[in-house]
């Protein structure tokens, strides 16, 4: 239980006081939420609300950059933020969250449900990252990677391409409930990028679809499915959110889905 | 020390700054920024702006606000001068039980205030922040038309609602609901308001165990710490055996629970409870406690329950206050007799059988439906299964008790206070005028707040220590620790000819009453007693079984076992008409039932006794169903542009009842005050559904007298007489024909009073208004004032006070009709309710915007039940989603794009000015009228709830 508070004041700051004790708050709304463990283990929580620098959205180049500490609800309003992400931060069906929760906190909080993962994966949007030893850019799914390595990393900065064919999809059982699958798929020049965040999975990258449809482009929905249906290293499970089947049919369906809309397709 | 801005006042406060924002505003004296989720970010009662923007407060730490602008709900306008935007809210109908209108008017204020015109998507998405359970969503939009209008023009140019019976001047016109000024502007209200300073605080330690002995309890090292006053267990208090349904004394459940039990029987049933004079103390003692469990094994479904060698729920011994049979002692002899499982008791026969756990059953009918069945054209055989559901009240439930001069004082959320004093009485021996039970206003009741399940420990906690208590459930204990509503299997067999004619029905329905037998009898009763009278069928049979169960407690909730019963007869009589060919909507019309029409069917439906056989009343559902087909066009078929979007529609046709006759009792006592205004004492607790509003409406019109000149005092058993309480659909027509009574019997007083006072005839006397006795022959006229202030001078007869007592064997039972065009994606398995339509017979609808509102919340409930709520437990039968994000409710979001709620006039002979009940009945019809459009749009019946994507999936072949 935390007995500490640190506002802040630089991103420097910030990582400077980091230990593994210690626990960013963003915009509060899933670390100080009911039932958060890091807010449980944490000593000192490192407040970044007064840090300076995080909250803006510029466009530079073919690249909107969008400071870690902008709302979900400041994208939405954004004329510079693209289209895909405005989608993706109205996945959070709450206004009053979407005032609170920020882009950088919903990357660091790596849900297996997450609103933008899913999307930034698969527009392999470039992260800047302050370590202690530094800043270092490196791509969202290397955040993750990171992360999972364990280290202590700030989000300041989230670049995505501005102009992208992305398109996503998220269910859950209400608008406010966690999703049991937010898939996001981009045509890049590679062919298509598709991430999911499946619940209880993961937050997964589905290179075997990307290689089916661009090895077969005029690949069938039912061939689709069925590939998901016997996929042996996808580890779904029976749960609340659905069975093993349902989670696998979705993804399956979905991914289909997304990419004949991404392929000009009639579905 | 945190310093910052609090409704344009600087202040500073010595806090923790890892503490959360709303605990500061606590102690800045903002009690109406509430909580209702534990810090979960989403019901919104903590809703405040900071720095200009709705924020959840219990998700931002005091610390991070130091120098920052806060705004609370409490600084829009008091209730003697409310803003616009509160006023709105006022007269849309939506401040309900309003635990967290002034959230929601504060994110209203906040919308105009940065959109001065906004659109419908504008309103929908600054409210999609905050849970509304009462109401529902859509008055909200006419609120913003409102303040649109008022803002621009100065008064309101929209239809707020219909009004009714244009002879009268208060009864069914449109007129603010008194507690409404109250709420909406987050004055003391609500039982978390009245806490005395020096309140010690309880919580309760809770079996990890589905099934167990307590063997030990060790308290020592918890009552070694700092600040403990009181560790309550098994070993050390009350043994009274009670039930903590507040309902009939005698009441038709067993009696099978203690305060505090030697076995427990779900996750969650109370072990201990520990009073401190801090919460953290509490908490901390009640981590030290080590208690010495023998788990047995549970039953969590009937299937198991009623399995062959079953693991018992209840296994000690039964005992019967009346009506024992013959062969008991031999009975008991097959229990295990231990003494830590307690004892059953029967107030009278229920047709219980612990050793098979089955708490109550029921077994009737009329007619031979075998021989229906034989002469059908064809007949329909399915299961349909329902989930069992949280009330989720935005206000958890709370009791705050304390001792005075002898007495014990008892503030409580509830919909039955007399109910409360009576087993507080029981479990702590204290005679009924030692306790006083005063209802405060209640933050969402929906039947939950109708069992008595934390006032009896507060109390008793209070009685032993002599010190004032808190209680408050968290969310958690909402789900695992109260009542929810019944699981039921239904099974339904209906048969019918070509010509659409229905020839039988037979009714098998399974409940889950979970460990405790609260409502056993009632709640899955109404499954047949408020569905089969539907129908026009001279052969109809139901065998009806309660089984006892392992899952959280089972108990009433809205609408009783309706709801079900009324899904799995709807959805058999679609299935019916589907396989005969019949339209639906023919056969309906051919068989419902229409006034006059021998209800032959309710002998067997008594609640323990034997049912009144009676006509039916007046009866709107046959303009109910033709007016919604009307809307949504029935039989005319929607094509969607996107292949994969499959469009149907569906209805149901629902009934309730209006109280209960011959069982319920409601009482008031109206008084003529000294400058001739009225202060009407009535026995009803007003849950938030207007009930004071209808009192105070048919004693102004009754006495001639404005509505502001009337006080209603309700919900206080020192002020007040007995009143049964608010359940099964009672409050209008009980309450408001008591308050009938004593009105009608205060304007004799009156006229005889002032007959005397003219030297005339009482005959010759009439009231009128505003307020005033007048002779018919001479014109010669007193004011009420004049009246009361000679008849108290000292010289006069005094005080005109006038007691109404209402008991009856008519029942008004509202009818109804509900539409649904549903969207089902046929590949994902998603659903859309694009159109919901409620058309409702409430007779005369006394408070009509309130009435809609009430329609409107209670439908999008059902909505939720039908497609989203579901408590899941897993295999040791832990709820594994017990927050409200998990569990699944339905917000703004959820709510259809066209959504209508219609009332039908219908004047009752036997309710209070013509009124019936309104709102439980609007649970009954979304199930079925869903299910049905389900199957019309992609040819699926979907027999059990939730109507999940995934079930449509399966149903459609696509998973398996």
């Amino acid at each position: 239980m935390a007995t500490q508070l640190l506002m802040a004041k630089s991103p420097e700051e910030a990582i400077g006081a980091k230990n593994a004790s210690a626990v960013f708050i963003a915009g509060g709304t899933e670390v100080n939420r009911l039932g958060s463990d890091a807010a449980a283990a944490a000593e000192t929580l490192i407040s970044l609300k007064k840090c300076t620098g995080l909250n803006d959205i510029k466009v530079e180049g073919d690249k909107v950059c969008i400071g870690a500490m902008c709302t979900f609800q400041q994208i939405v309003e954004s004329e510079k933020a693209p289209a895909y992400l405005k989608e993706a931060a109205l996945f959070m069906a709450s206004r009053t969250k979407r005032n609170m929760a920020t882009i950088g906190g919903n990357i660091a909080a790596l849900r297996d449900d997450s609103y933008m993962l899913p999307v930034l994966f698969a527009v392999n949007a470039e992260l800047e990252v302050l370590k202690t030893d530094g800043t270092e850019k490196m791509s969202a799914y290397s955040y993750m990677e990171a992360a999972e390595a364990g280290g202590d990393m700030l989000i300041t900065a989230v670049s995505i391409p501005k102009d992208i064919k992305v398109v996503s999809k998220r269910y859950a059982n209400t608008a406010q409930s966690h999703a049991v699958l937010t898939m996001g798929a981009a045509m890049t020049d590679e062919g298509i990028s598709l991430y999911g965040a499946v619940k209880n999975a993961g937050l997964l990258h589905f290179c075997d679809l990307e290689k089916a449809f661009r090895e077969n482009p005029e690949i069938s929905e039912d061939e689709i499915i069925e590939m998901v249906r016997v996929c042996t290293g996808l580890e779904t499970a029976d749960d609340m959110f659905g069975s093993d089947a349902y989670k696998r049919y979705l993804i399956g369906v979905t991914a289909f889905g997304l990419y004949s809309k991404l392929a000009g397709k009639e579905v | 020390m945190i310093s910052c801005t609090i409704n344009g006042k600087k202040r500073s406060f010595d806090i923790d700054p890892t503490k959360r924002l709303r605990e500061m505003l606590l102690m800045n004296g903002n009690f109406a920024v509430r909580d209702s989720d534990d810090a979960e970010g989403f019901c919104g009662s903590d809703t405040v702006l900071l720095n200009g923007t709705p924020v959840f407060s219990n998700l931002i730490l005091a610390g991070e606000v130091e120098g920052c602008s806060i705004v609370t709900p409490d600084s829009l306008g008091d209730s003697m001068h409310l803003s616009v935007v509160q006023q709105a809210l006022i007269d849309a109908g939506v401040v309900q039980s309003a635990y967290n209108a002034p959230a929601a008017a504060l994110l209203m204020t906040w919308l105009f205030e940065n959109n001065p015109m906004p659109s419908r998507e504008e309103v929908k998405d600054t409210l999609s922040g905050i849970f509304i359970r009462d109401a529902g969503y859509e008055h909200y939009y006419l609120a913003a038309d409102l303040i649109k209008e008022k803002i621009a023009t100065g008064k309101y140019q929209s239809k707020i609602a219909p009004e009714f019976r244009p002879h009268l001047k208060a009864v069914g016109k449109v007129k603010p609901k008194i507690d409404a000024p109250q709420l909406v502007s987050g004055e003391r209200a609500f039982v978390e308001d009245y806490v005395d300073d020096d309140t010690t605080y309880m919580v309760v330690l809770r079996s990890p165990y589905a099934q167990a002995y307590v063997n030990k309890i060790d308290t020592s090292k918890a009552e070694a710490l700092p600040g403990v006053i009181k560790i309550i267990t098994a070993y050390n208090c009350s043994d009274a055996t009670y039930m903590s349904a507040g309902q009939g004394n005698p009441e038709p459940s067993p009696h099978d629970r203690k305060l505090l039990n030697k076995k427990v029987r779900h996750v969650g049933d109370r072990v201990a409870a520990i009073v401190a004079e801090t919460l953290e103390e509490a908490i901390k003692a009640r981590d030290l406690i080590e208690v010495e469990y023998e788990p047995l094994e549970a039953v969590f479904t009937v299937e198991e329950a009623m399995a062959e060698g079953a693991p018992l729920v209840h296994n000690g011994r039964v005992q019967y206050n009346s009506g024992a049979p013959a062969d008991l002692d031999e009975y008991n002899a097959k229990l295990s007799g231990d003494e830590r499982e307690g004892k059953v008791v029967y107030q009278f026969p229920l047709h219980g059988d612990i050793l098979h756990n089955v708490a109550a059953a029921n077994h009737g009918g009329i007619g031979d439906v075998d021989k229906a069945f034989a002469e059908a054209d064809a007949v329909v055989e399915a299961t349909y299964q329902t989930s069992q559901i949280q009330h989720t009240p935005l206000e958890t439930h709370i009791c705050f008790s304390k001792i005075e001069n002898g007495r014990l004082i008892i503030y409580a959320s509830t919909q039955v206070p007399y109910h409360v004093r009576r087993i507080v009485s029981w479990v702590t021996g204290l005679s009924e005028n030692k306790i006083h039970v005063i209802k405060t206003r209640v933050g969402g009741g929906y039947g939950s707040k109708q069992d008595i399940l934390v006032e009896d420990l507060t109390g008793y906690a209070s009685f032993v220590t002599g010190r004032p208590v808190l209680y408050h459930n968290t969310r958690e204990e909402e789900f695992i620790a109260n009542s929810t509503r019944h699981p039921m299997r239904v099974h339904v067999k209906m048969g019918g000819k070509k010509d659409g004619s229905i020839t039988g029905i037979y009714m098998k329905v399974d409940a889950n009453t979970g460990p405790y037998g609260n409502h056993a009898l009632t709640v899955p009763m109404n499954s047949c007693s408020k569905t089969l009278p539907l129908f026009k069928c001279d052969n109809m049979k139901y065998d009806l079984t309660i089984y006892y169960t392992n899952t959280p407690p089972a108990g009433a909730y809205q609408g009783y076992g309706t709801p079900k019963g009324t899904y799995g007869l709807m959805m058999a009589m679609c299935e019916l008409a589907d396989k005969l060919g019949v339209d639906y909507k023919e056969m309906v019309l051919k068989n419902h039932v229409e006034e006059g029409y021998m209800l032959e069917i309710l002998k067997g439906l008594g609640e323990g006794r034997e049912g009144n056989v009676v006509p039916v009343g007046s009866c709107g559902l046959r303009e109910a169903v033709e007016k919604g087909c009307d809307m949504i066009e029935w039989g005319k078929h929607v094509e969607s542009d996107d292949p994969d979007w499959k469009i149907g529609k569906g209805f149901a046709m629902i009934m309730q009842g209006s109280g209960l006759p011959g069982l319920d009792h409601a009482n008031a006592i109206a008084k003529l005050e000294m400058d001739g205004s009225i202060i009407v004492l009535s026995g009803a607790a007003d849950i938030g559904t207007g009930l004071d509003t209808i009192i105070a409406k048919v004693a102004s019109d009754i006495l001639c007298v404005p509505m502001e000149r009337i006080t209603v005092l309700s919900g206080d058993t020192d002020s007040g007489a007995f009143d049964t309480g608010s359940y099964a659909s009672s409050g209008t027509f009980f309450s408001g024909n008591a308050a009938v009574v004593a009105s009608t019997n205060l304007k004799e007083k009156i006229l005889d009073e002032a007959a005397y006072q003219l030297g005339e005839d009482k005959d010759d006397i009439e009231v009128d208004w505003p307020g005033v006795a007048r002779s018919k022959k001479t014109g010669k006229e007193l004011s009420y004032y004049e009246i009361i202030h000679t008849a108290t001078s000292g010289t006069g007869r005094g005080h005109l006070i006038a007691p109404g007592s209402f008991t009856t064997a008519a029942s008004s039972v509202p009818y109804g009709a509900h539409f649904a065009q549903v969207a089902v994606n046929v590949k994902t398995g998603e659903i859309k309710v694009q159109k919901f339509y409620a058309i409702q017979d409430a007779g005369t609808p006394i408070n009509p915007e309130a009435a809609l509102c009430q329609m409107y919340g209670a439908a999008l409930k059902s909505i939720g039940h039908s497609l989203y709520e579901d408590m899941i437990l897993d295999k040791d039968g832990r709820c594994v989603n017990a927050t409200m994000t998990d569990y699944g409710v339905p917000m703004i979001s959820e709510q259809p794009d066209d959504f209508k709620a219609v009332l039908i006039d219908v004047d009752d002979p036997d309710g209070p000015f013509g009124a019936k009940s309104i709102s439980e009945i609007a649970c009954n019809g979304a199930a079925p009228a869903i299910g049905n459009a389900i199957h019309d749009a992609c040819g699926v019946w979907v027999r059990s709830w939730p109507m999940t994507p995934e079930k449509i999936l399966r149903e459609l072949g696509k998973i398996k």
